[in-house]
């Protein structure tokens, strides 16, 4: 249960350092569409600050799936030691 | 001058032939040397055919380059030379060979000009990847080689069938011609194309494959074997609308599988997968400029995914393991193989200065109008879902503080250099795209992906995906990394259908033995009847009732014969 605190802790460091520096380019990018919006778009994802929705839904997709693959489709690795084991071969 | 008319593939395949027999340590110069060879054929040479003989009264054509050929086979034989270099810090020749050979078969299949020697080239390439995964050392490599092995056995089947159907409807024995999908034998050529290619359903085989063989035998398996799928169905089916979905649907599901995969290089065969998809999307777009982007995208992809199963290779070669969740604290114990995945996930997903960059945005320009808006959205999202598994959960494990001792070091120099040289083609492409457009079919094509809009959108897209995700993780509510097997549409027909298999089997054998058991019975029981039968028969002057009847059973048919009239 300690190792677990700590490991979390530590996950919340690496995780913090690299939202500072996703925010920064996130800002860039939006300071710089905004900026240079020269052309218009054939929807409203692509108008300045589109992206940044598609990025944020993108995000939002990416947890969903894992929690439902995670949920619909692992399996412990602990309860298949071969998990492989039901293959062509055992079958040939 | 002496113009040589030789496929370039030839020459690598020959070269995998002289492996065999090669000591350990000319074994590196001999696949540089057939590589150079092979670029030298490849580029010493204007377009055209050459090299054309009539077999059967079929031409066979062994050499016809072009320009989308020309694009693919650069890519090929550079991603030979490069996997070579990384492979040679061990000494397999079998592995070495079947590489070559894998790498061969698909330069041969890319050069040739009709559609036998093509099916007979891609078929060779086919059974070499086999034969590379079955070179594994890893463990259930060979179960892994014999499944590889099914499919392959199955798209060549197609093929042969297709091929068939073709030339006996009349069809030319060309690859310079475009396939109907509702002809006789282009459905069976396409279903064979799209095997090869991994598309939905058949997708399998490529993580199964890539997450068996070693680390350099998957980074040919995934340059070699999906690739020249994407290269046939652009030579045969360019512009056919059902390709759209198609591809849609591998961008979607690759990305769906990808994201909460534990295994690293299971989670770059979803991403090739949502890549290839959006190959194989753009192949369905009627326009030049997504045509064109279909062999640059495929060729930044090779790059990448070079580089990005390297760096897992390294990992899983001093680990033992390819697992983001024994992956913790990899940056302070490994920190150039740590290094080279980031870099390789900042590749894969399209980060601005590298290779895919280039090859995305023209997707983008390619996708950007109202026909084609989800293709434009999925070319997005699918890169920034897929920057999750590559990139942030990535970064957040190899950067995570751990107390477990670890005894693993960096990866011996020559991996880190080959990787290093593909880290180098991902950045050269990516500083200087303009070289990749000019290669493309696209001859006008005048791209420039570095203007402000396009870096700004990409940044954007980068980096509210990665907050997005951070803040999430940072609020727990991400599932957590552990060790878990996922499963794919593999799991019903290696499980519940081999079951069901399994349990018919047995009903069928109980049942046909049941069977057998009754005529048993009943012929011990009609033999034993007949016996006694033919035993009366001996005995024909012992008096019997039956006899009495039998005698006069006889007398009356002859008194029938003797004395009735009609």
């Amino acid at each position: 249960m300690k190792q677990r605190t700590k490991l979390r802790a530590d996950s919340r460091g690496a995780y913090g350092v690299l939202l500072g520096v996703c925010v920064a380019f996130a800002a860039l990018g939006l300071v710089l569409d905004f900026v240079s919006n020269s052309r218009g778009s054939f929807w409203i994802l692509g108008l300045p600050g589109g992206r940044a929705l598609i990025g944020a839904g993108a995000a939002a997709f990416a947890i969903g799936a894992a929690w439902v693959t995670r949920l619909l489709l692992a399996r412990p690795m602990e309860h298949h030691p071969h998990p492989e084991a039901r293959d062509a071969g055992d079958h040939a | 001058m002496l113009a040589i008319t030789l496929n370039p593939g030839f020459v690598l395949i020959f070269s995998a032939l002289i492996l065999f027999v090669t000591p350990g340590q000319f074994r590196l110069p001999v696949i540089v040397a057939s590589c150079a060879m092979a670029l030298f054929l490849l580029l010493d040479r204007n377009f055209g055919a050459a090299g054309a003989v009539a077999q059967f009264g079929l031409p066979v054509v062994l050499l016809n380059l072009d320009a989308l050929n020309q694009v693919f086979g650069i890519a090929f034989i550079v991603a030979a030379l490069l996997i070579a270099i990384y492979a040679s810090v061990r000494r397999h020749a079998f592995e070495d060979s079947a590489i070559l050979l894998l790498a061969g078969g698909a330069v041969s299949a890319l050069f040739v000009g009709d559609m036998i020697s093509f099916v007979a080239a891609a078929e060779l390439a086919g059974l070499a990847a086999v034969w590379t995964v079955f070179a594994s050392p890893l463990r259930h490599s060979s179960e892994s080689g014999a499944r590889l092995m099914i499919w392959c056995g199955l798209e060549g089947l197609l093929f042969l069938i297709g091929v068939a159907f073709h030339l006996s409807a009349g069809g030319a024995n060309t690859l310079s011609t475009h396939l109907e999908l509702m002809a006789p034998g282009g459905g069976f050529i396409f279903a064979a194309l799209l095997i090869r290619a991994g598309a939905p359903g058949a997708h399998v085989w490529l993580k199964d494959s890539l997450s068996h063989a070693s680390p350099a035998g998957s980074a040919a398996v995934a340059v070699f074997s999906p690739m020249l799928g994407i290269y046939g169905l652009a030579r045969l089916f360019p512009e056919t609308p059902l390709l759209l979905p198609i591809g849609e649907a591998m961008m979607v599901l690759g990305a769906v599988l990808a994201v909460g995969e534990d295994d690293m290089r299971r989670a770059s065969a979803y991403a090739l997968t949502a890549q290839i998809g959006l190959c194989l999307a753009l192949l369905g777009v009627p326009s030049p400029l997504a045509q064109a982007d279909v062999s640059a995208h495929a060729f930044a992809t090779i790059f990448a995914f070079v580089l990005l199963l390297m760096a897992q290779g390294m990992v899983l070669m001093r680990t033992g393991e390819a697992r983001l969740s024994l992956a913790f604290g990899l940056g302070r114990r490994v920190p150039a193989t740590a290094t080279f995945l980031l870099f390789a996930g900042l590749t894969v997903v399209g980060a601005p200065l590298l290779a895919p960059y280039a090859s995305l945005t023209l997707a983008l320009e390619a996708s950007d109008k109202w026909e084609t808006r989800w293709l434009w959205v999925l070319t997005q999202g699918v890169a920034a879902a897929l920057a999750a598994p590559l990139l942030f959960r990535l970064w957040a494990t190899v950067f995570r503080r751990t107390d477990a001792p670890s005894t693993a070091t960096e990866a011996p120099f020559i991996m880190l250099l080959g990787a290093g040289l593909a880290a180098f083609f991902c950045l050269a492409i990516g500083l200087a795209p303009g070289w990749l457009y000019h290669l493309t079919p696209a001859t006008t094509l005048d791209f420039s992906p570095y203007v402000a809009s396009r870096v700004a959108a990409q940044l954007e897209l980068l980096g509210c995906a990665g907050a997005g995700f951070c803040l999430v993780a940072l609020l727990r509510l991400t599932p957590t990394e552990r060790g878990v097997r996922q499963l794919d549409f593999d799991a019903l027909y290696r499980g519940p259908l081999v079951d069901a298999g399994r349990w018919v089997g047995a009903l069928t054998l109980r049942v046909f033995n049941g069977w057998q058991a009754l005529w048993r019975g009943v012929w011990a029981r009609a033999g034993a009847l007949f016996e006694r039968w033919t035993a009366a028969c001996d005995q024909p002057y012992v008096v019997r009732y039956a006899s009495v009847a039998q005698f006069a059973a006889i007398a009356a048919l002859l008194a029938i014969i003797l004395f009735a009239r009609a």
